[in-house]
């Protein structure tokens, strides 16, 4: 009963509170100014992004008669899918490239990179939902909860409360259900105006994975924002006035959102460094020519097919013998490419998983990967565009070679025409369903829980340890 | 109602309070006299259970507060010198708010009928108590002790900062309270006010009760003699 009273009461305060009603209604502008730009900027993409492969297909079919291999060359993009979230959550989607060349003997990385073009102005942070959410509600709720405990000691009421036989664990439950009554109240309307953005958005993902998604946000959010409203209850009964309580948040979240990302970042570079592009790229270019220089290779696939034919010259092949060896020296290539970027991959796990250990200095570096996840827009669902981009390109590299092989036969000037370039599908990637990559995200939502249930036990002991009245 | 037993309480190597031993029977009202540090705040404290004795016992209604904090806080109202109120909420509003915690269950007319009897005009009932004066905080406070029916009121320095007219309508009430059979502790300066409503008066000084007057059978002047001769002997 106490706890309903104790939590009515803080709720009719803040209701009454001009500062409180302020920063709420400030927020929620925020939030509408930051989800229509995000918006225009996702809309803008897409239509790029479809203006783009529009005219790849276009390009593409009309490049007229040449030889296959040349048209694989020639080659088409696959355009990444841009997932409806990234209006709220852009994640990596700035820096890890919106397209991929599919062209023969190359497995090229992602190319148009929103932050190459951006400018220095790429350096600061962007107006995002997420950016709000991330750093400016923490804040939000700081303002409205260091005063919790530390106002009621400093005017005297926490005495008074006391001297009514209310005992410290009735007002700790008050106190914190009014926290979560405040944390409901900024999330609801903000998740409504994020679910509007992103059904506005919608880019074809599956409806059920798109709900599955913003359910799981939701969850996060309300998590991490439970962290900083516990830490602010716990800072507040701990401290003797609002000032010392106000002084301490604000220094932690300076910390955790700050200080402690940027700091975790780096830590994770140093201790696992990141490949150099240039041997990236050198890594790549001795892919590339691996075929070349392995003679007992090419020696030994050309026997294969001979084999297979029964006969001992390759000018006896009922098949042309160029589109054959064009394709053993992309699936020569394909193995040693895949060497190199499973090696990356590797290095941004590692990176990553020293990131989640990390995480212990600040809640935020957690719930951004977690957020980025959910959105679609990390590295993991980049990885699984890049890999289905590869696959296409396998596809058609294969086409073109196989079209060469079959068709050359006579050898001579072969070309082929519309028709085989218009038998090639386009790419029509989608982002993979957040259920079949969960099992990357389960140690994340680990760690943010257990930060949840640490800072209400912060919370709990601070608030019923009150000792300084 | 109130009783100390040897109560003691010692900050560090300070003594706040020594072996102190009184009570506040039902329908009475027991003054401390005291300059500051006398341990008048501290006992208050002590038998609010915001401090924990270093020996001996605090009791409330027959309860020692140590072992019984919310149901010996439950009978009791306190009223320090400023009477905290949440700025907010208004002067009804705060009743309320004090009266449900306290488990009591009233109608509006009561609750009104509390602000009343508290001396509280009924034009203040409904503004936010940020514009209250120091006397009509303390009428809010003496309102929550009406509406919670408390059976012991600890009063500390109530009266200071408070006009003469103020002080009498305090004053008057807390002579109406006694007579409903409330025990009620104050501690003061004041001792024309002391005279006025108690009906014992203890003298306090280094932690200690020096001498406990019978007000009826004492003038003003003896009162005044009596006090300073123990503020002298101590200087």
């Amino acid at each position: 009963m106490s706890p309903d009273i104790i939590s009515k009461k803080e709720k009719t305060i803040m209701g009454r509170n001009r500062f409180t009603n302020a920063v709420y209604f400030a927020t929620l502008i925020l939030m509408l100014v930051a989800l229509f730009l995000s918006w225009q900027r996702t809309e803008m993409f897409e239509l790029e992004r479809a203006t783009a492969a529009n005219h790849d297909r276009e390009v593409w079919l009309n490049q007229g008669e040449r030889n296959p291999h040349s048209a694989a060359h020639f080659s088409r993009y696959a355009f990444k899918p841009i997932p409806s979230l990234s209006a709220f959550e852009p994640g990596a989607i700035d820096y890890s490239g919106l397209a991929i060349w599919m062209e023969a003997h190359r497995r090229n990385p992602a190319t148009f990179r929103y932050a190459e073009g951006a400018g220095e102005l790429a350096n600061f942070v962007s107006l995002t939902p997420a950016w709000i959410m991330q750093a400016i509600i923490p804040l939000v709720i700081i303002l409205l909860l260091f005063s919790s405990y530390a106002g009621e000691r400093e005017d005297g009421t926490l005495r008074q409360l006391l001297s009514h036989g209310i005992s410290l664990r009735a007002i700790s439950n008050g106190k914190i259900r009014a926290a979560l009554y405040t944390i409901l109240k900024l999330l609801l309307p903000l998740s409504f105006l994020i679910f509007c953005a992103t059904i506005l958005a919608e880019a074809g993902a599956s409806q059920l994975d798109q709900l599955l998604r913003l359910i799981l946000l939701f969850c996060v959010y309300g998590f991490y924002f439970m962290i900083f409203a516990f830490i602010a209850i716990g800072v507040s009964a701990k401290t003797s006035n609002r000032r010392s309580s106000a002084i301490t948040l604000f220094t932690l979240w300076f910390f955790f959102i700050v200080v402690a990302p940027k700091l975790t970042n780096d830590l994770a570079t140093y201790t696992v460094p990141q490949p150099k592009g240039f041997d990236v790229n050198q890594s790549l270019s001795e892919a590339r020519g691996a075929y070349s220089k392995d003679k007992e290779y090419q020696e030994e696939k050309k026997q294969e097919i001979l084999d297979q034919y029964g006969v001992v010259d390759v000018n006896e092949l009922p098949v042309n013998y160029r589109g054959y060896a064009l394709q053993t020296n992309e699936e020569y290539g394909d193995l040693l490419y895949d060497q190199v970027y499973s090696q990356l991959g590797k290095t941004y796990k590692k990176q990553e998983n020293v990131l989640g250990v990390l995480s212990v200095l600040s809640p935020t570096t957690i719930l951004k990967q977690l957020s980025a996840g959910l959105a679609g827009t990390d590295r993991l669902h980049h990885d699984v565009f890049a890999w289905e981009a590869e696959l296409h390109r396998r596809y058609i590299i294969k086409m073109m070679n196989e079209d060469l092989m079959f068709n050359a036969v006579d050898g001579g000037n072969y070309s082929a025409g519309k028709e085989l370039w218009s038998q090639v599908i386009d790419y029509q990637g989608q982002m993979p369903s957040f259920m079949s990559l969960i099992s990357s995200y389960i140690s994340m939502f680990g760690i943010l829980t257990l930060w949840a249930f640490l800072s209400f036990l912060f919370a709990r002991h601070s608030t019923l340890k009150i000792r300084n009245l | 109602m109130i009783e100390t037993k040897k109560l003691t309480k010692k900050f560090g190597k300070n003594i706040a309070l020594n072996n102190l031993d009184f009570n506040v029977e039902k329908g009475e009202i027991f003054c401390f006299l005291g300059a500051n540090g006398a341990g008048k705040t501290t006992t208050i404290n002590l038998l609010l259970g915001f401090l924990e004795p270093t020996s001996g016992e605090a009791l409330i209604n027959g309860l020692i507060v140590q072992d019984n904090l919310e149901a010996s806080r439950s009978s009791l109202a306190y009223i320090p010198e400023q009477v905290s109120l949440y700025p907010e909420l208004t002067g009804y509003e705060n009743l309320e708010f004090f009266v449900k915690l306290a488990g009591k269950s009233h109608t509006s007319d009561f609750l009104v009928s509390c602000l009343e009897n508290a001396g509280l005009a009924s034009n203040f009932h409904n503004i936010n108590t940020n514009t209250y004066s120091k006397g009509m905080r303390q009428k809010v406070g003496i309102a929550i002790a009406i509406a919670k029916q408390a059976k012991v009121l600890l009063l500390d320095e109530p009266l200071s900062g408070l006009d003469p007219k103020a002080a009498n309508e305090f004053c008057n009430i807390l002579k109406k309270l006694k007579e409903d059979g409330v025990a009620i502790l104050m501690a003061t300066h004041d001792l024309f006010r002391a005279k006025e409503v108690g009906d014992r008066l203890g003298i306090m000084r280094g932690g200690e009760l020096l001498e406990t007057l019978h007000v009826k059978n004492l003038s003003l002047r003896e009162i005044e003699d009596t006090y300073l001769a123990h503020m002298q002997a101590y200087n």
